[in-house]
């Protein structure tokens, strides 16, 4: 099903693509924006911890997970 | 492995709880061995898996707001329904008819009363499991921590964006994470006292000067910019500890007991390090000291200033010397 080149770069090569700079700012300004929500939610909850701590790990999470297929992408096309 | 004290009020998870923990940190491990070791994609997918599975075990285990919402509205509706009964009841009484609609109704609200029953044993097996819930969550933010050097490599990016990669999402991230975690479980101080606390970052710099013996080395793309750089490398020591040790020592101590919780944490800091035995070695030294620091009743703040040492000596050194 995948070729010997799309095998390779999926599951030997490191991330080759390189960072951009658009990348990296957008990466930053999603994680901040993420952080201020978690930071608003515990101002507001006081002791509601759970709640900030669910928007900070589900949102990093998405975060990432789009930054990894975007990478994932790069590499495969 | 004391997994039935009694902490604060709160009964700690059984047994089943220690080998969820130790699933998930072997899991970890594995994952940080294939980021390292043969393939950055499949180690990338299944940190984010682990994270994810970890994300919805907790949420499962922390369903307590919901199902006490059913107990309540359940508990108005039986009300409702005792005092129709009663009315019924008093017309029976005078009537002395519909006495097996009456019998209905009372067997109605037998069963809702076990139904209620169940649900409050539920509640009460969550409310155990608290500590694992909150483990859960921390594990999962401590996992991404980890992969982010894999998905932005510092080494691409320019030294002109270092301020904006580092110190500015570090700096937020320490309010933001101070905030966020302090009404849980969890960091009850960051600092006890400013003096203790600066001198424990003295332990930094052994652990930086055995990195550089080790053969850990200089990040030539942090180098020009090395004051910011300094900044940003504390900002990031300090975020790590308030997650791992602040954090995730504290949800673990009340399921494993303190001395297990605190190696158990060493080992998931050092996890990006497991390529290098000599580097995951030192990692999990320098995470025993920053544990027992902690579990004497400091602050995180001693932890994540000797943790910026060391990151500074290893990372930056030929500045510093110049």
């Amino acid at each position: 099903m995948f070729s010997d080149e799309l095998w390779r770069a999926l599951f030997n090569a490191p991330f080759s693509a390189s960072v951009s700079l658009v990348d990296a700012l957008v990466v930053v300004v999603l994680i901040l924006v993420l952080m201020w929500r978690a930071f608003v939610h515990a101002r507001a909850g006081g002791v509601d911890a759970p709640g900030s701590e669910r928007i900070l790990a589900s949102t990093l999470f998405v975060v990432l997970t789009i930054v990894f297929i975007a990478r994932m992408a790069a590499i495969i096309t | 492995m004391s997994s039935d004290q009694e902490t604060d009020g709160t009964v700690t998870p059984d047994r089943h709880g220690v080998w969820l923990i130790a699933a998930y940190v072997v899991a970890l491990f594995a994952a940080h061995a294939l980021l390292a070791w043969t393939s950055l994609i499949v180690g990338t997918a299944m940190v984010l898996a682990l994270t994810m599975t970890a994300l919805a075990h907790a949420a499962r285990l922390d369903d307590r707001p919901s199902i006490r919402g059913k107990i309540s509205n359940e508990a108005a509706s039986m009300r409702t329904e005792g005092s129709r009964a009663v009315t019924h009841g008093r017309d029976a009484a005078n009537a002395e008819t519909d006495v097996d609609r009456l019998g209905g109704q009372i067997s109605l609200l037998e069963r809702r009363l076990d139904r209620l029953e169940r649900d409050w044993d539920r509640i009460e097996s969550l409310r155990r499991a608290a500590p694992l819930a909150a483990f859960l969550r921390c594990y999962a933010l401590v996992a991404l921590i980890g992969v982010m050097p894999y998905l932005l490599p510092l080494g691409d990016i320019p030294a002109t964006l270092i301020p904006a990669v580092l110190a500015l999402p570090g700096v937020f991230g320490i309010i933001t994470l101070r905030r966020v975690l302090d009404g849980g479980v969890i960091v009850r101080r960051v600092g006890r006292s400013w003096p203790r606390e600066a001198a424990f970052a003295l332990v930094g710099i052994p652990l930086g000067v055995l990195g550089r013996a080790i053969g850990l080395s200089t990040d030539p793309h942090l180098l020009p910019t090395t004051v910011v750089a300094t900044f940003g490398l504390f900002t990031v020591a300090m975020v790590e500890e308030l997650a791992v040790r602040g954090y995730l020592q504290s949800a673990l101590g009340p399921i494993l007991g303190v001395v297990p919780a605190m190696g158990v944490v060493a080992i998931v800091g050092a996890a990006p390090a497991v390529a290098d035995p000599a580097a995951f070695l030192l990692a999990v030294v320098a995470g025993i000291a920053f544990g027992w620091w902690i579990s004497r009743g400091n602050g995180v703040l001693g932890a994540g200033l000797a943790h910026g040492v060391a990151l500074v000596l290893i990372s930056l050194w030929p500045a510093i010397a110049r």
